[in-house]
């Protein structure tokens, strides 16, 4: 071993708890950098190629029932280039607890001739024989706690639990998974759908476009082929133009940024860690430094000699960095493929982007220690040799001689002062600190904001339990059913139906295109409507066109205001109602119209669908559960019994999918800033052992010593949560605003949450902890060796 | 010429009885840097240290001052034997006893030349806090820096940081003042205005022990000691420093 290796050996050895966080944290970053690029990449791929696998529709078009003359006519209709006739159900599964799910059920003409809306099984499984059951898709399994070939209740029309056996679980690529909106997704051939009760006959017509354009087009397309078809006797009751996107697409996009700020912030903290080390290094060698210099070397080749020094360090980084980010990144793929439902099929990274790592993951690291190290090689012989050992101070010291002033003791001046001795570094530190912390905090205040927003929501809803029927029923028939249930309160029968808004003809209101409504008929003299108004008031009874809209119709027509009259259309008829009205809720654009506009508008009768009930305060999942089996016992099968607490889990279930990989990286980037605050207060106290040594030296106790190490590590952790509660404020507001524009169209105020800042306030107490473990370990050293300089 | 023994050990500000230092070399050699060395000091005493380099005159240093402690024999230095005294003892000990100058003044950059001193005096606690300032400003003024108070050390020339540094080392006012090369990083008339401070340092009593090169520094000094190989081969009275 030659004399400079020797020194490196040496160096290891006597700094290895530095080395190792050092080299900890060289290795957490390029680890992180490389997960979270290895992700994006294959997740990037995978989104687009798992939904275009789907082949989703442009449009559809819903019959009464769709026959081959039909689709032959669409079919040769310029620009279409797939279509199929399928039809939607909704009906309820037994999981093998006994607990029942709602199931939306497609009934799918020949699982093995799909054109559009593709579901599939994984690769290399053929499809069983259709005809003997019915298909899952797969992210419903945990849900139903089943396997292939076992036999299910399904409830028929007629309130039988009709047996049929789980052929296969399959991947629909075009749906959110079952866990998050506690929906299950079935799929089955019309044969099996007839033997379980429900028509088989397939009413909606799936068009795939071969261009497809924005969706003005596609809606302008579908008007187009609407009124063709009605020209030929084939008028359509329905046509949705359709946006063609996963309905997790915002979700997916937003996941894909998030992985490429931590690459971002793991790039930032590799960087900021592999100059940390070797200013350190190279704080020690300057007065060997001087003497090479002396003894004639030049400042080239004294750069090239430390650089090849810390080769060993970045190697060993990269080596143990690689794997472990390839496993990581591959772990959050995972993660992002049950939460989005996607499919994996093809887990490799491009080449090109292992290429980049590779250069990155040596080239940051060494670049990042060129700087010291050429400004080190470049110190003149006479500076390096008379470098008195006191580390000079490179921030703006002047200033903060004279802002930092702690009343009394000096200890506590020279501790603060010293945080900001190197203002890069702790510029650095402060922001991978800060930005976990915001990030937690953000993660929490966002969380219990919008829980809170959708508690006060659930709140101002007069029902406890909501059920849609299978088959719509006399209102009376319904209320007299759920009436023999003991702790019902009040019962009230709702009607549904899905409409569309339509645009004005002198333009005064512009509808978006493709954005369906729905059109609540409630009964006059309604007990269960409670909703708060906004703005306006509720339609007195003797009002023949007043209706109550909810903010997410505004959304769906911009401009929309009180006393505006729009135009409702269903199937052919339209409808003008004006807006008295407007109420804030959370769920999907809803008209309210009293039953004798809702029947003006729809003409479906008395023809109830929805079933709302109050109960006598008792557990709403027992009242839900016998009003089930009342309903059941009459011959009305529900396919959906919702309940006030079920509805709060499906929207926690749904927020905690980006909570989580918030709270990932959130932990990720405090970890890294933890543990650069550590290591770089446990390289000060190496780079200023002469300085230690001369406070020893003039009397302070290792007590004191510890002391304002820690309160320099304290400091820099204080400042760090400070901004953290500013970012969380800051970031949860701005998340809060996108929900409340985007999402609920409720207004969202903000929460500070307490056990986010509680959290926040134990990691101070565990980075402060850390600092005083590594400090105390390093000022072991005698104040004899300390004041020694050489 | 080594000092006699003496059982008079209170007459003695420090007293060395036989004290070794070695270090431990590679390959398990041990490297002795002092060699049973005994010296006696009385309070007042200016005494310099001279040698080549590697003779032992920094150990000595450090052993007074509590810095490190001797491999054999005993070291007494203000009333108190060092071997006795813990870490904690030992720092507070040294803050109140010993005040230590060093070649490269090492100042802590981020305090004000002020501050540096009150730091001193905030560590040890011998001083009462309300008349702390006012003891820092009469340092200043004694060493000639009274205009400087304020400046950070980087604003002062090397002259002038030495003065602060020796006026940190009185802050406390310690019976034992160390200096290791004070005058090694200085120019020859800076050199001579440090030399004629801590000449002034023996008319209020401080017993000053300065390990130097420099002849004019030493030649104020009462007594000479010579170190070579770890072991003192010449103790001489100086009667031009007594002048």
């Amino acid at each position: 071993m030659n004399t400079q290796w020797r020194k490196v050996a040496g160096d290891f050895r006597q700094h290895r708890l530095q080395i190792f966080l050092v080299a900890l944290i060289l290795v957490l970053g390029t680890a992180g950098v490389i997960a979270a690029l290895n992700a994006r990449a294959v997740l990037a791929r995978e989104i687009d190629k798992s939904y275009r696998l789907a082949n989703s529709a442009d449009i559809v078009l819903w019959f009464g029932k769709i026959e081959p003359p039909l689709l032959a006519l669409v079919r040769a209709r310029p620009n279409v280039a797939e279509i199929e006739a399928r039809a939607t159900l909704f009906t309820r599964i037994a999981g093998k607890s006994g607990e029942w799910f709602p199931m939306r059920l497609t009934v799918v003409p020949d699982f093995s001739d799909q054109k559009v809306n593709v579901i599939h099984r994984d690769a290399g499984r053929s499809w069983p024989a259709a005809e003997r059951g019915i298909a899952i898709e797969q992210s419903g399994m945990s849900l139903l706690g089943v396997v292939e070939g076992e036999e299910m209740r399904v409830r028929t029309p007629l309130s039988d639990a009709a047996r049929i056996k789980l052929n296969a679980f399959v991947h629909d690529p075009a749906v959110a998974p079952s866990t998050q909106d506690r929906m299950i997704y079935g799929y089955a051939t019309p044969a099996v759908a007839a033997s379980l009760g429900q028509s088989a006959n397939l009413d909606q017509l799936l068009v795939k476009l071969k261009t497809r354009g924005s969706l003005s087009d596609v809606s302008e397309f579908a008007d187009d082929l609407a009124g063709w078809l009605k020209a030929r006797n084939f008028a359509a009751l329905r046509v949705d133009a359709l946006n063609n996107t996963h309905p997790h697409a915002a979700l997916m996009t937003a996941m894909l940024r998030v992985l490429e700020v931590l690459a971002g912030l793991a790039f930032v903290c590799s960087a900021a860690l592999a100059a940390c080390v070797i200013s350190l290094w190279m704080r020690r060698e300057v007065r060997q430094v001087g003497i090479m210099k002396t003894l004639g070397a030049r400042s080239w080749q004294l750069a090239a000699q430390y650089l090849a020094l810390v080769a060993p360090l970045v190697l060993f980084a990269l080596v143990v960095a690689l794997p472990l980010g390839a496993v990581v990144g591959r772990w959050v793929v995972k993660y992002h493929q049950a939460m989005l439902n996607i499919d994996v099929a093809d887990w490799n990274v491009p080449r090109g982007l292992l290429l980049m790592e590779l250069l990155f993951a040596l080239g940051v690291p060494l670049l990042a220690m060129a700087a010291p190290i050429l400004r080190a090689a470049r110190i003149s012989p006479r500076q390096a040799i008379q470098d008195p050992g006191i580390v000079a101070p490179r921030g703006p010291i002047g200033l903060t001689s004279r802002v930092i002033r702690m009343p009394g003791d000096r200890r506590w001046s020279f501790a603060l002062r010293n945080s900001f001795r190197r203002p890069w570094r702790l510029a650095l530190t402060l922001l991978a600190l800060s930005a976990g912390g915001a990030l937690f905090l953000t993660t929490h205040n966002n969380y219990e904001s919008l829980m809170r927003v959708i508690d006060a929501a659930l709140a101002n809803r007069g029902h406890d339990i909501e059920v849609q029927l299978q088959r719509p029923a006399p209102a009376a028939q319904l209320e007299a059913v759920a009436r023999t249930v003991p702790d019902v309160e009040i019962a009230e029968a709702f009607r549904r139906a899905s409409v569309n808004l339509v645009t004005d003809d002198n333009g005064s209101l512009a509808v978006r295109e493709g954005r369906r409504l729905l059109l609540c008929g409630y009964p006059v003299g309604t007990r269960l409507l409670t909703l708060p108004l906004r703005e306006g008031r509720w339609p007195a009874a003797a009002e023949a066109d007043a209706v109550v809209i909810n903010r997410h119709v505004q959304e769906a027509a911009p401009g929309l205001q009180l006393g505006d009259q729009i135009t409702v259309k269903f199937r052919e008829r339209n409808t003008r109602v004006r807006v008295v009205g407007i109420v804030e809720e959370i769920g999907t654009p809803v008209v309210y119209a009293a039953f004798p506009i809702f029947e003006n508008s729809t003409g479906l009768g008395d023809a109830s669908s929805v079933l709302r009930v109050k109960t006598k305060g008792v557990r709403e999942e027992l009242v839900a559960g016998a009003l089930e089996q009342a309903l059941l016992d009459a011959r009305l099968t529900p396919s959906l019994v919702n309940t006030k607490s079920e509805f709060r889990a499906s929207l926690e279930e749904h927020f905690a999918v980006v909570g989580g990989v918030m709270k990932m990286i959130a932990f990720a980037s405090a970890m890294i800033g933890a543990i650069t605050l550590i290591a770089t207060v446990s390289v000060g106290v190496i780079e200023r052992a002469r300085e230690i040594g001369v406070i020893r030296a003039l009397g302070a106790r290792p007590g004191s010593v510890i002391a304002i190490f820690l309160v320099e590590g304290g400091a820099v952790a204080f400042l760090a949560a400070i901004l953290s509660i500013g970012g969380g404020i800051l970031f949860a507001r701005l998340l809060n605003g996108m929900a409340e524009r985007q999402l609920l169209h409720v207004a969202v105020p903000l929460y500070v949450s307490r056990l986010g800042l509680g959290l926040l306030s134990a990691g101070v107490v565990l980075v402060i902890l850390g600092v005083w473990l590594s400090v105390s370990r390093v000022l072991r050293v005698p104040v004899r060796d300390a004041v020694a300089y050489e | 010429m080594i000092a006699p023994a003496d059982s008079r050990q209170d007459a003695y500000i420090i007293r060395l009885d036989n004290a070794t230092k070695s270090f431990g070399a590679r390959g398990g050699r041990i490297f002795p840097a002092l060699r049973g060395v005994s010296l006696r000091v009385a309070p007042g005493d200016f005494l310099a240290v001279l040698g080549k380099s590697g003779s032992g005159k920094s150990t000595l240093l450090n052993l007074i001052a509590g810095i490190d402690r001797p491999t054999e024999g005993g070291v007494r230095a203000a009333g108190e034997d060092l071997s006795r005294l813990g870490e904690n003892k030992m720092a507070l000990w040294r803050g109140r006893n010993v005040g230590v100058v060093f070649q490269f003044f090492q100042l802590l950059p981020t305090l004000t030349v002020e501050e540096n001193i009150l730091l001193a005096m905030d560590f040890v606690g011998k001083i009462p806090g309300a008349a702390r300032r006012n003891r820092a400003r009469d340092l200043l003024e004694l060493v000639g820096l009274s205009d400087q108070a304020a400046k950070l050390p980087s604003a002062l020339s090397g002259g002038q940081q030495q003065r602060a540094a020796i006026a940190r080392a009185l802050a406390n006012d310690p019976p034992i003042v160390l200096a290791d090369e004070p005058t090694g990083n200085l120019d020859s008339e800076t050199s001579a205005a440090i030399a004629e401070l801590f000449h002034g340092l023996i008319s209020q009593r401080k017993t000053l022990l300065i390990v130097t090169h420099d002849d004019k520094l030493a030649g104020r000094a009462h007594r000479v000691i010579r170190l070579k190989d770890g072991q003192i081969v010449a103790d001489e009275a100086n009667r031009s420093g007594r002048e």
